[in-house]
């Protein structure tokens, strides 16, 4: 009895000691999953952090990158900007230069061959010096063409508006289509690079008018707004399809156009239709 | 026999040195021109009439300081007798009209032979005008071509957007009709009412009404 007293107390114990383990055990269990809760939570705030980081990083470097894109863009523009306008001076000086220090000594030249006819009569009938004053006249024509294409003298000498109502003239005459020329409120002249930058646009709108249009008849607008100046230039030819592809538009000149009226920081808008004509918007801030 | 005082009077001016002798040996051959004096700029140009009695005066365009133009403009103001002659090449029509405007008696250019230059000068001494033939000619077309280049306020679409305007079109309305984008037709609206100086649209139905523009 006793014997089996100890013998259950000793397996009650035991059982005991067995119950008292495993609920050790499940403590330490408890306490480790505690623990490995707490060591998730503390991963996961980490990889947070981490992510967080990340995403600021990345986003500050973003924005470097679009700065440093902005900077280059504007660097680019300067040179832009400097680029034509020493272009611009280049030209002015050469046409200048062709038209006066060379013309000058072809006009000079035919003044002495006249001369030379004055004293001398029988050079009156002599035919090869008579057609060397002919060369003479035909080389000074050719040399008027060639400065007007660089710079028209026009532009320089009485600015915008008589340069381009020369030009329409002179694409009447030349390649037969009417060209209507409108220029309202233009007392005072734009200072010169604004003005030859207009003309260039204009000028190469025209020229897509004549080359591409096949119109009959065009109009080129100017109106002087207080702070802009707004360029309508319309034709009634076959227009084209306005959804075409950047670079398509440049095959057809609108290119250099947009070059030259981002340039002046000014908008320009194309409106056209298959068959429906074409009309190009551009409006210039002035500077006030 | 001539006098020297009853020689006609004659200073020229041309920034090329070249030119200017080769200018003036050609007129010193006639007997009835004296070259009283030569100038290579607008300023000196000036400055002569003080010293001399000119009475025609031949200018070149292109110099430095104070070029044609200018000089013409001012001789015109201070000397309104001295007759001037362009002596040039430029053969553009706005500067020709624009000097012609000035009040400039002729108009040459450099390529013109002696019995030109001769004959100018004779004709504005007596009051007229002489122009070298391809100028009078170039003033010519500029005459019969200016009915396209007329400044009329209107342009033809602009014209099609009042009497649209006027039937109560909208600019969506007016868009569909005549094949341009919303964009455009206020583009239009915009300058048009720049151009006729009205506020809104009951100003510019009025003004197209005055015009007789729309019925």
């Amino acid at each position: 009895m006793l014997l089996k007293d100890s013998i259950s107390n000793e397996q009650s114990r035991y059982r005991t000691q067995e119950i008292n383990t495993v609920y050790q055990l499940a403590e330490k269990d408890r306490q480790i999953a505690r623990q490995n809760n707490l060591r998730n939570i503390l991963i996961a705030l980490f990889l947070f952090l981490l992510l967080s980081l990340g995403f600021l990083y990345n986003r500050y470097r973003l924005q470097q990158r679009n700065r440093y894109q902005q900077e280059l863009n504007r660097q680019q523009n300067e040179m832009f900007n400097a680029i034509s306008l020493a272009q611009e001076q280049e030209r002015k000086r050469i046409a200048q230069d062709i038209h006066d220090s060379l013309g000058s000594v072809l006009s000079a030249a035919k003044l002495k061959m006249i001369e030379a006819k004055e004293s001398k009569p029988e050079l009156t009938t002599d035919e090869k010096f008579l057609s060397g004053i002919g060369l003479l006249d035909e080389a000074s024509a050719e040399l008027r063409n060639i400065s007007h294409n660089i710079m028209p003298a026009t532009l320089s000498k009485l600015g915008l508006i008589p340069a381009l109502k020369n030009l329409c003239e002179k694409v009447i005459s030349h390649k037969g289509l009417q060209v209507r020329f409108i220029a309202h409120d233009f007392e005072n002249r734009a200072d010169e690079q604004t003005e030859i930058t207009i003309y260039r646009i204009v000028l190469e709108l025209i020229n897509n008018v004549v080359k591409h249009a096949a119109a009959s008849r065009a109009t080129v607008q100017l109106v002087k707004y207080p702070d802009y100046i707004n360029i309508t230039v319309e034709d009634n030819g076959r227009g084209f399809d306005t959804a075409k592809t950047a670079d398509e538009k440049k095959g057809i000149g609108l290119g250099s156009v947009a070059a030259r009226v981002d340039y002046l920081k000014g908008k320009m808008d194309i409106d056209s239709m298959p068959g429906k004509g074409t009309t190009v918007v551009v409006d210039i801030p002035l500077a006030s | 026999m001539l006098t020297t005082t009853k020689k006609i009077q004659l200073l020229v001016a041309d920034d090329h040195a070249i030119l200017r002798d080769g200018i003036v040996s050609l007129l010193q051959t006639e007997p009835e021109f004296q070259v009283a004096c030569t100038a290579a700029g607008g300023y000196e140009v000036l400055e002569l009439f003080g010293k001399h009695n000119i009475d025609v005066c031949l200018l070149d365009i292109n110099m430095p300081g104070l070029d044609g133009i200018e000089t013409a403009k001012l001789i015109r103001q201070r000397k309104p007798d001295i007759k001037i002659i362009m002596l040039t090449t430029y053969n553009d029509r706005e500067i020709i009209s624009e000097l012609v405007h000035i009040g400039v008696s002729g108009y040459l250019l450099k390529n013109s032979d002696k019995a030109e230059l001769v004959e100018a000068i004779n004709k504005v001494m007596k009051g007229r005008h002489y122009f070298s033939e391809e100028v009078e000619k170039i003033i010519l077309e500029g005459l019969t071509e200016k009915k396209n280049i007329e400044v009329i306020p209107l342009t033809e679409r602009e014209l099609e957007i009042v009497q649209l305007l006027a039937k109560e079109y909208t600019n969506e309305k007016i868009a569909a009709e005549l094949h341009i984008s919303y964009r455009t037709v206020e583009t239009h609206r915009k300058n048009i009412m720049q151009k006729t100086k009205t506020g809104n649209l009951a100003g510019l139905i009025k003004y197209a009404m005055n015009k007789g523009l729309v019925k």
